[in-house]
């Protein structure tokens, strides 16, 4: 598979996705534990049988020992839907010296997370969304899917611009089942647009994780004065003669980072950054026992 | 605004390249494709204005540094108010009078005045016209074809004006400019009055013009002067005394000095006004010439500080004496007193020749050779003596008859009718005292006692109507009587013991005095001949005497000129110098006059009038200014300064603003005052260009100066002046360095006089032979040269003690790159060291190569030669700046006590 290896898979064995919410929604039996007593194959308790009880959960052997009626309680465990939206922008091509581009970056950890999504059981899909939506791949579960998903995206290259206001909604108005909602992108743009369209994904029933994709440059700006800067989304360029503008734009990028995650936070969204300098395993892995902690 | 050089203008597009440079850097930018430009358009649009305001700043100011260095190029001109005509119509007045000779920086104001103006001259234009008219007391020469002319023709007029001693009268060249320009040209026309501008030639009105400039000379510093030489009164023919009226407001020396080689010089004291200083002279034949010059000790305007004198003893009046016994000569008698007091060979008390002989029956008289007759007891005289008496009377020459002791009347009936009183009995005198006498001498008479002289016995004069009685006895009888109408006086007592006791009383003196002027007429006093310069020379020669054919003037710069008698006078039109001149007749007469700058016309009274009729510029930077106000002021540095402002203010912006104190410091550093201090009495090293090696050391000066500006509070000037002996500059610096490896050219007359003239005034020579070779060519050059500088002087070893050891640091030897035996000698001069001559190649140990190692090794070595060379060095250099001081007292006992530790 193009963008998924095992190397990869070796170092994310043992995590798992854990969604906050959306676990005890699921009307399919699955890998996630639900706070609702259900079937599966983990026992729970025993407890003294109350009228309404199902008699099929009545143990029997109980019965026969202690003369009293006791049903058996197991866990219910649930499976539930993730669903992948990947910024297909063309501003997501953009790379810097040997770091590899952030839609590489970007198809690797879609293809990672996926990985960790169907291994639990679940069910995963895949939107790519720029100015509209891309592709679409629907939720299914199933190991197979690895491989759908990864030819899919082999085929398509970033392209087109980036409307979160418009795009992201459109995307939410395609997610019929709850859905653990994963947005992959590099949120260069104008940074209230983005905002209103992620926040418009967090309904009731979903539950989103950004997954901030960004490249070291893109942080610092860190070119040899003077540049013309052409936008890779928008038209015009603007030439940059001062150093002094570095510092500013690195302030001003800290800011609208510190602005997202705040924005995040009230919305109960969960976000986190990742730069293409660094191996995507190792951002995922800590943002997965984060939310394992959390979940917990 | 005009530009010296406008083709330099043709680079002001230059100004555009930064403009064009910020453009295409912009346009060099790397295009670069960025994920979003939503971020830099959003930090751009917050920072565009200033950082806009700030690129465009600096692009301006880029541009403007350019822009204003090709301006200042160009060499821009404000014109000034002065003038807007092209062609400049200026008249330069110049002042020859004699305090013009003032010196200033070992220049008198006149050269100065000359040099600047021949500067102001090149300046000018071709098409400008100049009128050169020099005046002192008088309008001077070229008046005579008075034209305009042009600024080169000017110039070559310019080396036959010189210093006169005449006055200064500023009325009379303006008013001459006045009076050959019409109404309206007045007002056209530039004058510049190049003078002193002393108070002391406004003594008439002056006629002030519109734009007349003048020269300030800024506080005038005291000048002496010797006013005028008068001959001491009463005049001793034998030992005369001058009075010398001298202004001198401190303590100086006076020194007289004559044509026959005598000198005396006395101190002075000092005070406010004219001083009188009698001064006795050595004793001189009575007959001889006193002639000679008086001085001062110089100061800076030296024509006024000696002054000539010439003054002829009067012929002294001859008397003949004639008495009748031969002991009248011997004491107790009169005779022997008389002979006492006009002995020709002692030192006479009164000027007068006498010569006594007995009164013999048969001797011949011969009387036409004296002015007077003492006639003391002659006896019966003879009527033919009696004749001859009478016309010797009748030629308005002088007797006085003293009656004998026991002279009888009658003894003088044969001189009855030219005799002012009859001779009478002998009587016998009263008690002591004498009547003070009526007459115009009797303040001769005021201080003796009088009371004391006793008249033992006298004749009783008859006083006729042509007589004057003089002298009375206490009961009023007359003791002397004079005629008025002839100079014929009687004596009623002889001087002898036997009738008073007058010979031998102090009123001896004034009562011979009185008889000598009645008989003799008054005292001649010495004939003075005195002239000012311009005067003309008039000798005449009267019937009595002989006139020679031809003289010989001797002037006082050593010309003779020979002049022809006619009419028995001798005529020389006019004196040009001050000094004596010796007029030599035939027959061995010699005359003397002596012929002085006219010290009337206040001329050696310096002070500058307060407010003069023309706008002051400065002495020292004239030229610069008048241009400035003529033509316009050159705005280069103006222009340059604010070049600099501009560059302080594109660093600081360029630098953002981090490093402001640097720039804000080199910006204060720039600031005109600072200039201004720099050369002013910043030490500078300087140097004279001679010989094929005048620097075998090129850069020892650069350690040398810092050494100085570490080590001590000395100000140093960073540049070096390297000059030639020609160069003006020469006079502004204490210390020249001469140093060389190979003998220069041989000094020309007129280089050995500037470099005579240099150390005379304080300069001092340090002359460096770096050959390496003692006795060489050049060290015979410079034995040469000093010798021809300074015949009297030599070259002495410099031995322990020397102030040069002591200046700052405590030396006992000489050091150098080598060590030669003796390594550094001085020549002395009034008393201070003016010549030091090195041979241990003092400068070659300071040069050191980029690395701070020293360049040349020491031999035979050590650190510490090296060291002692450095601090002898130093110890010259203070020398020059501070001479001696530290000789004095005041530093000895730790001089000594350091010296005894033997700490180097």
């Amino acid at each position: 598979m193009r963008y998924l290896d095992a190397v990869t898979i070796t170092q994310l064995k043992g995590l798992r996705l854990f969604p906050k919410n959306l676990a005890n929604s699921s009307e399919m039996a699955g890998a996630h534990k639900n706070p609702v007593r259900g079937f599966s194959r983990d026992f729970f308790q025993h407890r003294p049988y109350v009228p309404g009880d199902d008699p099929r959960t009545l143990d029997w052997k109980v019965y026969a020992r202690l003369d009293r009626f006791y049903v058996r309680e197991f866990e219910s465990e649930n499976l539930f839907t993730s669903q992948i939206i990947l910024d297909q922008s063309r501003s997501m091509i953009f790379h810097s010296d040997t770091n590899p581009p952030k839609w590489d970056y970007a198809c690797r950890l879609a293809m990672a997370i996926s990985w960790l999504a169907l291994s639990q059981g679940d069910a995963l899909g895949l939107m790519t969304v720029s100015s509209g939506i891309g592709i679409e791949v629907p939720p299914r579960s199933g190991f197979p899917r690895l491989e759908i998903l990864d030819a899919r995206l082999s085929e398509i290259s970033p392209q087109g611009l980036s409307s979160p206001e418009t795009a992201l909604p459109m995307t939410a108005s395609h997610i019929k089942k709850r859905s653990l909602i994963i947005l992959i992108s590099d949120l260069m743009g104008n940074t209230e647009e983005f905002i209103k369209g992620i926040v418009s994904l967090k309904t009731g029933r979903n539950e989103v994780i950004v997954f901030h994709v960004i490249d070291p440059r893109e942080r610092d700006l860190n070119f040899e004065a003077p540049v013309v800067f052409q936008g890779m989304e928008e038209a015009g360029e603007v030439a940059v003669g001062d150093q002094e503008f570095r510092l500013r734009y690195a302030a001003e990028f800290e800011k609208q980072i510190k602005t997202y995650q705040s924005a995040f936070h009230q919305n109960q969204i969960s976000h986190q950054l990742f730069t293409t300098d660094r191996p995507l395993e190792e951002s995922l892995r800590r943002f997965l026992r984060k939310s394992a902690l959390k979940a917990r | 605004m005009g530009f010296l050089s406008p083709f330099i203008l043709w680079a002001l597009p230059a100004a555009l390249i930064p403009w064009l440079a910020n453009l295409w850097i912009r346009r060099q930018g790397r295009k670069i494709e960025f994920s979003s430009l939503y971020l830099i358009r959003k930090i751009q649009s917050q920072t565009l204005s200033s950082s806009n305001l700030k690129n465009s700043l600096l692009t301006f100011l880029r541009c403007a540094i350019i822009f204003l260095l090709v301006l200042s190029y160009a060499g821009p001109i404000r014109y000034g108010s002065a003038t807007k005509e092209t062609r400049i119509d200026l008249a330069v007045l110049v002042d020859e009078s004699y305090s013009m000779g003032y010196l200033e920086g070992g220049k008198t104001r006149f050269s100065w005045l000359m040099n600047s103006l021949s500067d102001l001259l090149k300046q000018m234009k071709p098409q400008d016209r100049v009128l050169l008219l020099p005046f002192s007391d008088h309008i001077g020469a070229p008046m005579k074809n008075l034209a305009w002319e042009t600024p080169n023709a000017t110039l070559k007029n310019l080396p036959s004006l010189r210093v006169g001693y005449g006055g200064t009268d500023f009325s009379l060249p303006l008013k001459a400019l006045r009076a050959l320009w019409p109404d309206s040209d007045v007002e056209k026309h530039v004058v510049l009055v190049l003078s002193d501008g002393a108070k002391h030639g406004f003594r008439a009105p002056v006629e002030k013009l519109n734009r007349t400039f003048g020269i300030d000379w800024g506080p005038r510093s005291h000048n002496d002067y010797i006013h005028s030489v008068k001959i001491s009164e009463p005049f001793d023919a034998k030992r005369p005394a001058l009075t010398v009226f001298t202004h001198n407001r401190k303590p100086t020396s006076l020194a007289v000095s004559t044509f026959s080689g005598q000198k005396v010089e006395r101190p002075i004291q000092g005070g406010d006004g004219i001083r009188e200083n009698t001064l006795l002279l050595p004793k001189i034949n009575s007959d001889a010439l006193i002639a000679g010059k008086a001085s001062l000790r110089e100061d800076s305007l030296p024509v006024d500080d000696s002054f000539f004198f010439s003054f002829a003893p009067p012929h002294p009046g001859s008397i003949l004496c004639l008495y009748s016994a031969p002991s009248f000569l011997e004491p107790p008698h009169g005779g022997y007193f008389l002979k006492k007091i006009l002995d020709n060979s002692a030192r006479g008390l009164l000027p007068y020749q006498i010569t006594f002989r007995e009164a013999g029956p048969d001797a011949m008289w011969n009387l036409s050779s004296y002015q007077a007759v003492i006639l003391s007891h002659p006896g019966f005289l003879s009527q033919r003596e009696a004749q001859e008496l009478k016309e010797f009377v009748g030629q308005g020459k002088g007797l006085w008859v003293i009656p004998g002791e026991t002279s009888p009347s009658r003894d003088f009936d044969s001189l009855k009718s030219i005799l002012p009183s009859g001779v009478g009995p002998v009587v016998r005198g009263e008690s002591s005292g004498l009547k003070s006498p009526a007459s115009k001498s009797a303040k001769d008479w005021q201080d003796l006692d009088l009371s004391q002289i006793q008249i033992t016995r006298y004749h009783l004069l008859e006083n006729k109507k042509n007589g004057d009685v003089f002298l009375k006895s206490p009961q009023g009888y007359p003791l002397l009587i004079c005629a008025h109408n002839s100079r014929v006086c009687v004596s009623a007592f002889s001087l002898g013991i036997e009738d008073s006791n007058l010979a031998v009383h102090p009123a001896l003196i004034a009562f011979l005095r009185l008889v000598f002027e009645k008989i003799m007429g008054p005292v001649q006093k010495p004939k003075s001949y005195q002239l000012t310069v311009g005067d003309p020379i008039v000798k005449k020669w009267d019937k009595n005497s002989a006139a020679p054919e031809n003289v010989l003037l001797k002037t006082p710069n050593g010309k003779k000129i020979k002049l022809h008698v006619q009419n028995r006078s001798v005529f020389f039109p006019a004196t040009t110098l001050p000094g004596l001149y010796e007029l030599d007749a035939v027959n061995h007469e010699r005359f003397f006059y002596a012929v002085n700058a006219n010290r009337n016309l206040n001329e050696s009274d310096l002070t500058p009038k307060k407010d003069p009729p023309w706008r002051s510029l400065d002495a020292h930077s004239w030229v610069g200014e008048f241009m400035k106000n003529l033509k316009g002021q050159n705005e280069r540095s103006a222009i340059l300064f604010l070049v600099l402002a501009f560059f302080c203010a594109e660093m600081f912006l360029s630098s953002k603003g981090k490093k402001i104190f640097p720039f804000l410091f080199l910006f204060l550093l720039a600031l005109p005052p600072r200039v201004k201090a720099l050369d002013s009495d910043a030490f500078i090293w300087t140097q004279l260009k001679m010989g094929p090696n005048w620097d075998p050391y090129p850069n020892a000066y650069r350690y040398i100066l810092s050494f100085v500006s570490q080590l001590t509070s000395v100000p140093v000037s960073p540049e070096r002046r390297a000059i030639t002996l020609e160069d003006p500059e020469l006079f502004l610096s204490p210390m020249v360095i001469l140093a060389g490896e190979e003998s220069p050219e041989n000094l020309t007359p007129q280089e050995i006089r500037i470099l005579s003239d240099y150390i005379r005034a304080g300069g001092i020579l340090w002359i460096e032979n770096d050959s390496g070779v003692a006795g060489g060519g050049f060290e015979n050059w410079t034995q040469k040269t000093l010798k021809a500088a300074f015949p009297q002087l030599s070259l002495r070893p410099v031995e322990l003690g020397n102030i040069l050891f002591k200046t700052f640091f405590l030396m006992k030897e000489a050091s150098g790159l080598r060590i030669e035996n003796p390594g550094l000698e001085t020549l002395d001069y009034n008393g201070r060291i003016a010549v030091i001559y090195d041979r241990d190649d003092l400068l070659g140990v300071w040069e050191e190569d980029a690395l701070g190692r020293p360049l040349y090794p020491v031999i035979p070595g050590g650190g510490l030669q090296r060291e002692l060379g450095k601090r002898l060095t130093l110890n010259i250099i203070l020398y020059a700046l501070t001479g001696d001081y530290k000789a004095d007292a005041v530093h000895q006992p730790y001089l000594i006590e350091k010296m005894r530790s033997g700490i180097p």
